[in-house]
């Protein structure tokens, strides 16, 4: 045991050099603590509310920082190749991952502790009083939340080979169980609802205690109710408030949430025990063999295959496009995003598309590409970040302008694969939700149908083209990913609080936007100021489509320059991104 | 007790690959046993499993008395280690790592004194990230003496060290088994390990296809033996009378040299007789024996030739 102890002091001292780790929690501070601090008012939440309402903003945000620290514990070991330096000496793989643990535990508790004892000092600011008991019932229950997290974690970062995987179990893991996303609601609650019901419709309930037995039952599976459900209780036990129900199935849950933890920690050990360190040879991959059977089909429809003799430009990018289909199916990572799409995609749509008395038909069709945004963003970035930069990193770049090949066909090739991905992954699911349209509203709608499905494919192009081109402008894989994420948050959710009041300043003289955010007529100088962000024009294009195929609403209007212009702007800045990046590969010293 | 013992060891990937095939071997303490064979014969994964890095499909190994899957910790805290393509921190200096394997290993060996041992003294303080590949080597040495363990496992240790960093190599070997320890290592540089090793045993395809020392390998290979005997004269016919003696395939005279080639090593004596005979005085006798290199052409060869006509 004291090896354990051995590992993890060795491991906290790296890990407190990780940049990661000191930005994760950097961010943990900056993201959480100034609307913590706002809020902590009576006048704008009782303390009652108030010490619910922090720890449901802080489980989010934890979570962030407990991936950062715990996602590549052991599978980094694993690919550095310093697990041998390791395991070369008195230490077993149990050790190993144990020691991991700790360390990244210890790390986590301490910066959310931190983060609580200043959220507590804000709360006696706020309210008078400390309310150490209660907040204290909450801290302990937010501490336990993170090491449970840790647990499933670093338990995850034994099971899996790469760090990409694990981020990927983490993730889907996360889907499958947070309210958030509405897998639980829409895919399991209404399984549980059919066993015991017979029908798919489970009843709807405010407080658990309140819900039928067989609910009780089943939403107590959910680790992440039970954890705010013994939370709460807890809470209201020590006052103020005053709890629903007894002790006994928080008590249960409890049992739950910890198991939660406990099982990928227990299944990461042992399978990390079991396999083989650094050998490659691995099994074949499912894209492997989807990308077979598509080659046998291609080759049953169109007979035996063959490239023309002479090269030219456009057989090459095609050849370059196959090849690089072929690896980017093979990928995990891509594997791993197209899965979350699906899960995050699928129970969205079934929640957006139905008969609404709150929603006409008309707008539950003009909400459904509502349902493609963040998958869409999550597919682009897996799909788009490292197609070239990887190639570069790899050494994969120097065999292949080894070859007849220049950079730009490179890139060419890699924007039409990816992109090709993305739109293949997503039209499938733009038929389900058109089979959804059909069945629950009665109607194809096929204006609305080719106003939304258009629309989605062109931001899914436009978003993919430009996470390529990011891949292609650096050196680093996780340059190009902040590249990527540093393009969204200018373009889509910085642009209303740096950009248009840059703009306003210098044609109004003063730099306040909001009058002209909220207006419904704004003026048109900021109107086409605001449109040269690509986020901003794919909204303007979308309610410009909708309303040309007659599915406009009350808040949309059919401006035709204003669209020209949108899809105008649009188009320079997707090729300018294009050739930004195309240019900057070209320059670069490939290693 | 032997320090490693296996028995019909054997590792399969898929049903295509045999990666180590029905493997029996010992190394008896206090020996070097020098582990050879060509890239991909088996040598590395047989180590990686004597780590229990990688689990055999079949078979059984013991490390110094001990099972590696069931009580690897037992074999670490007596084993040095230098596997293949291990990593460091790169963040973390010489120093660091060696404290590190001292506090796991519950020693108090000096890192700085086990850095001047493998010529790194003046690297201590240096991040790991900034090393070349033969420095890591050094510090992969360094570390697989922590603790002056029973049995000092390599795996290819010669990699990437340059011509001194192999001369230490062979110094640290040799007092290593000096002291008493066995020393294991793989190579696929012949010539480098000849001269430490008690015994070698050579990987091919999987399979061990000789185990011996140096000197009973060489006189098993089938690579004949050439002597050249410095003579005043040689008179005219001598050459076609020593071919005509058994065991000896070839005779050539010029400049004052009788070259002569021994299929049958112990021929070269008759060669000599038979010069004493005609009168020839022998001015001086060099043997050019075949290198170690050659002994495992030749015996890989017959064993690929064996493996084609099991087909």
């Amino acid at each position: 045991m004291s090896r354990v102890f051995t590992i993890a002091r060795a491991d906290a001292r790296r890990a407190f050099r990780s940049r990661l780790v000191w930005g994760a929690i950097g961010l943990l501070g900056v993201l959480f603590l100034p609307s913590t601090g706002s809020s902590a008012r009576p006048a704008v939440h009782p303390i009652t509310e108030y010490l619910l309402i922090l720890p449901a903003d802080l489980r989010t945000f934890s979570l962030v920082v407990v991936a950062a620290v715990g996602y590549s514990a052991v599978v980094t070991e694993r690919v550095t190749g310093t697990l041998r330096f390791v395991l070369g000496l008195p230490a077993t793989r149990r050790d190993l991952v144990l020691g991991k643990l700790l360390s990244r535990v210890g790390i986590v508790v301490t910066a959310l502790a931190v983060i609580l004892v200043i959220a507590n000092v804000l709360v006696y600011q706020g309210y008078g009083s400390p309310y150490l008991l209660p907040f204290w019932v909450m801290g302990g229950w937010m501490l336990a939340y993170v090491v449970v997290w840790s647990a499933v974690t670093v338990g995850y970062s034994a099971a899996f080979d790469s760090p990409y995987r694990t981020l990927g179990a983490l993730v889907v893991t996360y889907v499958v169980f947070s309210f958030n996303f509405g897998v639980w609601s829409v895919v399991i609650r209404p399984l549980f609802a059919l066993l015991f019901t017979g029908s798919l419709d489970p009843p709807s309930y405010d407080t658990l205690a309140t819900a039928p037995l067989w609910l009780r039952v089943t939403e107590r599976l959910n680790p992440l109710v039970d954890f705010w459900a013994a939370m709460r209780w807890s809470i209201e036990f020590v006052g103020p408030g005053t709890p629903t129900g007894g002790p006994l199935p928080q008590l249960l849950g409890s049992v739950v949430f910890l198991s939660f933890g406990l099982l990928p920690l227990v299944f990461g050990i042992s399978r990390f025990e079991r396999i083989d360190l650094g050998d490659a040879h691995a099994g074949s991959h499912i894209g492997e063999w989807i990308w077979r059977s598509l080659w046998r089909v291609r080759r049953a429809v169109t007979g035996s295959f063959s490239f023309p003799g002479a090269l030219t430009q456009s057989s090459r990018i095609r050849r370059l496009a196959i090849a690089d289909l072929r690896h980017t199916l093979q990928n995990w990572v891509v594997a791993g995003a197209v899965v979350v799409t699906v899960l995050l995609t699928g129970p969205a749509l079934w929640g957006a598309i139905d008969a609404s008395t709150v929603f006409t038909d008309t707008e539950v069709l003009t909400r459904i590409p509502l349902s493609f945004t963040l998958p869409v963003l999550v597919l682009g970035i897996a799909v788009g970040h490292n197609a070239i930069v990887g190639e570069r990193t790899s050494g994969t770049s120097r065999f292949l302008l080894g070859l007849p090949v220049t950079r730009r066909e490179l890139v060419v090739s890699k924007l039409l694969s990816r992109v090709s991905i993305v739109v293949a992954t997503l039209l499938p699911l733009l038929l389900v939700a058109e089979a959804l349209v059909v069945t629950r509203l009665g109607r194809p709608y096929p204006g609305a149908f080719l106003a939304w499905a258009g629309w989605t494919l062109l931001y899914a192009v436009v978003w993919t083209a430009m996470t390529v081109s990011c891949s292609a402008a650096v050196s680093s894989r996780y340059r190009s990913l902040a590249a990527t994420v540093a393009l969204y948050l200018v373009f889509a959710r910085l642009w209303d609080e740096l950009v248009l009041p840059a703009v306003a300043f210098v044609v109004t003289g003063q730099s306040a936007v909001d009058e002209f955010t909220q207006a419904a007529n704004p003026p048109a100088w900021f109107q086409y100021a605001d449109n040269l962000s690509p986020f901003v024009a794919l909204e303007t294009i979308q309610e410009a489509l909708f309303e040309v195929t007659g599915y406009g609403t009350q808040q949309t209007t059919l401006d035709v320059s204003l669209f020209l212009y949108s899809v105008a702007a649009l188009l320079l800045f997707v090729g300018g991104v294009v050739a930004i990046g195309t240019a900057r590969f070209d320059r670069s010293d490939l290693r | 007790m032997p320090s490693i013992e296996t028995h019909g060891l054997t590792k399969r990937y898929g049903n295509d690959v045999v990666a180590v095939d029905d493997l029996d071997l010992t190394v008896e303490s206090g020996e070097v046993f020098g582990f050879l064979g060509p890239n991909g014969a088996g040598k590395s994964t047989t180590i990686n499993m004597l780590l229990d890095f990688v689990r055999p499909t079949a078979g059984e190994s013991r490390v110094l008395g001990h099972d590696p899957q069931t009580n690897p910790r037992a074999i670490r805290e007596r084993t040095g280690v230098l596997p293949e393509a291990t990593g460091f921190y790169d963040g973390d200096t010489a120093r660091d790592h060696l404290q590190f394997a001292t506090a796991m290993k519950r020693t108090t060996d000096d890192p700085d004194a086990l850095l001047e041992r493998v010529g790194l003294a003046d690297a201590a303080d240096r991040p790991v990230s900034g090393f070349s590949k033969g420095m890591r080597q050094r510090l992969g040495l360094a570390i697989a003496l922590v603790g002056s363990p029973d049995l000092l496992i390599l795996d290819e240790p010669l990699g990437g060290l340059d011509p001194s960093g192999a001369r230490l190599l062979r110094e640290v070997v040799r007092n290593e088994r000096d002291r008493g320890a066995a020393v294991f290592f793989s190579s696929h540089i012949m010539d480098q390990v000849e001269t430490v090793c008690d015994r070698v045993g050579i990987m091919h395809d999987g399979r061990l296809v000789a185990v011996d020392t140096i000197d009973a390998l060489h006189a098993q290979s089938a690579t004949p033996e050439t002597v050249s005997l410095s003579v005043e004269t040689a008179p005219q016919g001598v050459t076609d009378q020593l071919a005509a003696i058994s065991g000896i395939s070839e005779a050539t005279a010029e400049n004052g040299s009788i070259r002569i080639t021994c299929p049958d090593p112990a021929a070269k004596t008759d060669a000599i007789a038979r010069l004493d005979e005609e009168g020839v005085p022998i001015l001086d006798i060099d043997t050019e024996a075949s290198s170690l290199e050659e002994v495992f052409l030749t015996i890989t060869d017959d064993s690929d030739t064996a493996g084609a006509n099991r087909v």
